[in-house]
């Protein structure tokens, strides 16, 4: 428990100190207020190219549609910065030798995981809402069509929430059997690419995180449907940090 | 309090420590000497529990504080403030953290700097840092790689004595350097490490007793030719450096030398412009015993 506390308090330090908490902030919470504006400005600005065609006409912007881009933008470049800004948390920690002091004072590692998984877990918990709250506010004022109430905003923000939270618990146990953070990325980076690919199995379909991708895409509220996917996400966060845990007591930290 | 008995540590085919044995009794000073490479690091770090032993065993009585050779800290982190993680982990309260971290703080010469963040320290400063965290739980055994290899001339004495102060007040010490006048004024025992395996070990006053002998520095006004060679045949004369036009011979028996040198010289005829005897240093006691064993 001390661990966990220790590295917990840690966790908010170094977020703060190495600006990650600004980075990630700032690429949710600016798609959220550019996405919707600049979907709103596009047809002018297509106009103004001067072809004569009413793009007003041609793009039917939707508050549905505006929240699927904004979503579609966070899955991409959000995925992206989530993957760059965490990939070091622990293999980075490991190949600097940054563990070995704290070992010396019967440091534990599942408090160190656990800090780590919980610290992040709940900064996207936090930001992913309020983020899609955000959003949510600026396509209500700029579209009309299609209308998408908070609640269906906020089902979908609890499903982006759960797919990042996996994406959180992969890096680290990548991390702790990867020193190298590029390597660590890549390999996240494949396995997210890989899901789309592997959804379209049947079998897979149902296990796969790749379901919240769905799930929140769809806008519409939450329904039991979703227990299961969260419980084998539950299984999965068990898992990697199960497997992070065990590297890291086992492997040679000199 | 410490005790390893056939220490092996092997990485594939290399084999870095060759069955180590060696005791370091409490409340002792134990000097671990070795050039680099040697496997000192690799002990200690096995001492920690870092890393696991290929073959033997390694048992360590007491709660330990540990100096890696190059400590690494958070460099976002003031020195107060990884004084405070160590104490957090350790599960000291808040008042106890912020009590103790100020003591070593002021102990090790940081007082000043601890607002400041370790990034911006040198390395002097990150060394002192460390043994302010070796020594925060108040440890039983302190294992210290290199713990003065970073420090002028000023910083290794303050951390030598802060070392001697550590063994009054009770504690056990093990350390590891090349520095060699370091560990004669501090250890009580050394143990010489060569290529992995012991190749020599007891106290300083016994290392002294079998190994002092004494060394003639002769320094020649030209240019020293063929004399060492014709030295060497002897049976008195355990080896012989030569630096320039000064050349040290070590005795292996004082008695016959004192004449026999003198004859040999005479008969050189070569003019010499100094000839002083002085008793062999550790580091010539390390020399003759890693040339022995290689």
């Amino acid at each position: 428990m001390h661990s966990f506390k220790a590295y917990f308090k840690k966790e908010i330090l170094e977020g703060m100190r190495t600006y990650r908490y600004i980075i990630i902030a700032s690429v949710f919470i600016g798609f959220a207020i550019f996405t919707p504006m600049m979907l709103k400005m596009l047809p002018s600005i297509l106009e103004s190219q001067g072809d004569g065609i009413d793009y007003s006409q041609l793009m039917k912007v939707t508050q549905t549609s505006a929240l699927q881009n904004y979503m579609g933008n966070i899955l991409q470049l959000g995925t992206l910065v989530v993957v760059l800004s965490l990939m070091g948390i622990v293999a980075e920690e490991v190949k600097n030798h940054l563990f070995v002091m704290p070992t010396s004072k019967e440091l534990s590692f599942t408090g160190v995981i656990l800090s780590k998984g919980v610290h992040y877990s709940i900064l996207v918990s936090i930001l992913i809402p309020i983020a899609m709250t955000i959003n949510y506010y600026y396509v209500a004022m700029l579209f009309e069509d299609g209308v998408v109430t908070l609640q269906q905003t906020l089902s979908s923000a609890f499903h982006l929430t759960c797919y990042f939270i996996f994406i959180i618990h992969l890096l680290i146990c990548i991390g702790s059997y990867v020193k190298k953070s590029g390597v660590v990325a890549t390999i996240t980076m494949l396995v997210l690419l890989a899901m789309p690919l592997l959804n379209k199995i049947n079998a897979l379909s149902k296990v796969l995180p790749y379901y919240f991708i769905e799930a929140a895409t769809k806008v519409s509220n939450l329904d039991s449907s979703v227990f299961m996917p969260l419980l084998v996400l539950s299984g999965y966060i068990v898992l990697l940090n199960g497997m992070a845990i065990h590297r890291l007591k086992t492997r040679e930290l000199e | 309090m410490i005790k390893v008995e056939g220490l092996v540590k092997s990485y594939g085919k290399h084999e870095v420590l060759k069955g180590l044995n060696f005791e370091v009794k409490n409340n002792e000073i134990y000097g671990f000497l070795g050039h680099n490479g040697a496997g000192k690091s690799t002990t200690i770090n096995i001492l920690t529990n870092l890393i696991k032993p290929t073959k033997g065993n390694v048992s360590v009585n007491g709660s330990i504080g540990y100096l890696p050779e190059d400590p690494k800290f958070y460099t976002y982190m003031t020195g107060a403030e990884y004084l405070k993680l160590i104490g957090e982990i350790s599960g000291f309260s808040k008042s106890n953290i912020a009590t103790r971290s100020a003591e070593l703080l002021e102990l090790v010469g940081l007082k000043k700097d601890a607002k400041r963040k370790v990034g911006g320290y040198s390395r002097g400063m990150r060394q002192r840092l460390g043994f302010a965290v070796a020594l925060f739980n108040k440890p039983q055994i302190l294992l210290l790689d290199e713990p003065a290899s970073a420090l002028d001339p000023e910083g290794r004495k303050e951390m030598l004595d802060l070392i001697q102060q550590f063994k009054n007040e009770g504690g056990t010490v093990f350390l590891s350097s090349h520095i060699l006048s370091d560990l004669e004024r501090i250890a009580d025992r050394i143990g010489i490490l060569n290529k992995g395996s012991m190749v020599l070990e007891g106290s300083l006053e016994e290392i002294k007793g079998e190994y002092l002998l004494p060394i003639y520095d002769i320094e020649f006004e030209n240019p020293i030719g063929a004399l060492p060679k014709r030295l060497l045949a002897e049976a008195w004369v355990e080896d012989i450096q030569v630096k320039g036009t000064v050349m040290s011979v070590g005795i292996s028996n004082p008695i016959v030398a004192k004449t026999e040198l003198l004859r040999i010289l005479a008969e050189n005829n070569q003019p010499v412009t100094s000839y002083q005897v002085r008793k062999s240093s550790l580091e010539d006691i390390y020399m003759r015993a890693v040339k022995e064993n290689a």
